[in-house]
């Protein structure tokens, strides 16, 4: 019961952090600014999930499946983020600036 | 490390990773242990071995865990304002670390710190995208510079700049 609420806590908690994400997508203003938004909140907000899960399997094996899952995300979400920063500036696109 | 060692560290590795993917189910080993062995083989080949200190890795964890959830907050504190506070900058970082994964391992975490983004990084400099021209770059990425180079093994002290 306890490990329920906890769980659902994280879950929420995450599900906040993938909010913020896609808001920074639609809110801020350029290639390059929201690929921080992405990166960055969908990392934790993944995280967090992952946590809230954990609490809820019974075997090892999955928990480390699903911590397995959150670091092939996280390389696979650096990664990206970085060559599609670096192709909008080979391409020629300016940052915004304030 | 020698090919020996190395050879049944990542055989070990593997299998254990197998286990994971499959639950541990026993029959499923005619399919793994191929597996297993083409992936030691091919990570080998595309990964030759890199000395890490476990001590430095063990440092790192935690550092980059507390880091990259700070990353995320920021993020959170920028959009939910009613203006997004935010006045991005580009920022060059002229690199200690030797050309190799060291330097794409840092790019990458460095992706997922608080207002930093990795651009480009060939070459001389680490190209960032900040979101915030206030604070001291440089300050920063030398910090994080010198727990990746300590958890490579490599000795950065004394690279002029």
């Amino acid at each position: 019961m306890i490990i329920d609420v906890i769980s659902a806590f994280f879950i929420l908690l995450g599900a906040l952090f993938f909010l913020a994400g896609t808001l920074g997508l639609l809110r801020f203003p350029d290639v390059y600014t929201r690929l921080h938004a992405l990166t960055k909140s969908d990392n934790v907000g993944l995280g967090l999930i992952i946590i809230g899960l954990m609490l809820q399997v019974d075997s090892w094996l999955v928990a480390a499946k699903l911590l397995f899952i959150w670091f092939l995300v996280l390389l696979a979400g650096a990664g990206v983020a970085h060559l599609i920063a670096s192709t909008a500036q080979k391409r020629g696109l300016k940052p915004w600036k304030k | 490390m020698d090919f020996i060692t190395n050879f049944f560290l990542r055989v070990l590795a593997f299998s254990l990773l197998w286990i994971v993917l499959v639950n541990g189910a026993l029959d499923s080993w005619v399919i793994g242990i191929p597996m297993v062995i083409m992936a030691t083989f091919i990570s080998i080949k595309l990964l030759p071995s890199t000395p890490i200190s476990f001590i430095g890795l063990v440092k790192f964890i935690p550092f980059f865990l507390w880091h990259s959830l700070l990353g995320g907050f920021d993020v959170a504190k920028r959009v939910f304002y009613a203006e997004v506070k935010i006045s991005p900058t580009m920022f060059l970082y002229r690199w200690r670390l030797p050309e190799g994964l060291s330097r794409v391992f840092m790019a990458k975490v460095v992706s997922l710190f608080p207002g930093t983004l990795a651009v480009d990084l060939g070459g001389e400099y680490l190209q960032i995208h900040a979101l915030d021209d206030s604070v001291d770059l440089r300050l920063e990425l030398m910090s994080i510079e010198k727990k990746v180079a300590d958890m490579f093994k490599i000795d950065i002290s004394a690279v002029e700049r």
